[in-house]
């Protein structure tokens, strides 16, 4: 039996014993992705709640002043940031529903392989959701400012890596899916 | 025999879809390696550039740093401990991917170069803090005593690292176990 004709089987027997060998390393990975997000969340939410603290960071790095920043401003900022932690919200969400295929023995399946997909593609929108949000809260922060700085979408080192890492699992489910296929074909030939 | 044929040209299609993206990732994991070292090179060639993205990002605004020839190199080499780590991990992808590129699609070697790159991505979680203390200890050196910058701090970015590396350990660990289990099933069958 073949890696891909496991998948094609899956008895239930080996099914349990998989889950024995690797559960515990599936419920790790699952946690350390809601503590990351739960970090992400509360660094954010913590940050963006006090108004002080947002003029001063936002106001060191545009170097601009900041102080007379409108509440609503405030308030609409807030949102654009609530809004792009939605979307890495979703990236746990299916490395979470990955892990629970991984946990039920389904391994080379199109359900797990579609999770797959969905996380890869989920965290390139989460680093396109970084690159809109950055200049528009950055536009809604100056915009009580006489002359605001001009829009402008801009990538750091960290947004390349991040994209570079969501390809990277993208092109991952896209091995799996043709592995799946090829099994199924295979099955159907045998 | 129409069945074997049209199973045939299915298996060939998606055998060729995957030689594609095999060439494809192949491609783009070189050029990023290339790219990702021409990058760090340039920034310590001009101080101009260290001053405008490595100081700020090291947390040294404001800080006197010095940006002799001597503190830039050492400070590139420091730079390239992490950059060392990810070019294992940018040759184990661009070796995974060439064998896809090749047309095998199920060997044993795949899950093994997953978890390798699972581990030097948590390595390079790890490792980036520490790149940034002792670089802000290099730039920082020459100035006297209670100036000398010592910074440690984890962030987000390098934790979230270390769970991508994670998960890719993970997908690569649960291969090799299903494939192991499918071996010892045989065995017994």
């Amino acid at each position: 039996m073949t890696i891909a004709q496991y998948g094609a089987n899956e008895p239930r027997e080996l099914q349990s014993i998989l889950r024995k060998r690797i559960g515990a390393m599936c419920h790790v990975i699952r946690a350390a992705a809601v503590i990351w997000f739960s970090w992400a969340a509360a660094l954010n939410i913590s940050h963006w709640l006090t108004l002080g603290a947002v003029k001063n960071s936002w106001g060191r790095y545009l170097n601009l002043d900041l102080s007379g920043l409108p509440f609503s401003h405030h308030m609409a900022a807030f949102a654009i940031i609530l809004a792009d932690l939605t979307i890495s919200g979703l990236v746990v969400v299916f490395l979470w529903r990955l892990f629970g295929n991984y946990l039920r023995g389904s391994i080379f399946s199109f359900e797990a392989v579609s999770q797959m997909r969905k996380l890869g593609w989920t965290g390139a929108a989460a680093v396109a959701a970084d690159l809109t949000a950055r200049p528009l809260v950055k536009s809604i922060l100056t915009a009580h400012l006489a002359n605001p700085p001009p829009f402008a979408i801009w990538a750091e080192p960290n947004d390349m890596l991040h994209l570079i890492m969501a390809l990277f699992i993208v092109a991952l489910a896209h091995v799996f899916k043709t592995g799946v296929e090829i099994a199924g074909e295979n099955k159907q030939f045998v | 025999m129409t069945m074997i044929n049209e199973i045939s040209s299915a298996d060939h299609s998606s055998s060729a879809q995957l030689q594609r993206l095999g060439a494809v990732m192949c491609f783009a994991v070189a050029i990023g390696g290339a790219l990702a070292e021409l990058l760090v090179a340039w920034v310590w060639l001009s101080p101009r550039l260290v001053e405008t993205f490595v100081v700020p990002h090291l947390g040294l605004s404001g800080v006197a740093i010095i940006l002799d020839w001597t503190t830039r190199i050492y400070a590139f080499l420091a730079s390239m401990i992490p950059l060392g780590v990810l070019f294992y991990a940018l040759h184990q992808a661009f070796e995974l991917f060439d064998n896809y590129r090749r047309g095998n699609v199920f060997t044993h070697d795949a899950p093994v170069r997953l978890r390798r790159i699972g581990l030097c991505m948590i390595a390079l979680g790890v490792l980036r803090p520490l790149t940034s203390t002792v670089l802000g200890l290099i730039l920082t050196a020459s100035n006297p005593e209670g100036q000398r910058i010592l910074a440690i701090g984890i962030s987000i970015e390098d934790y979230m690292i270390v769970v991508f590396g994670g998960l890719v350990l993970a997908i690569g660990h649960v291969l090799i176990a299903a494939a192991r289990l499918a071996d010892e099933h045989r065995q017994i069958v």
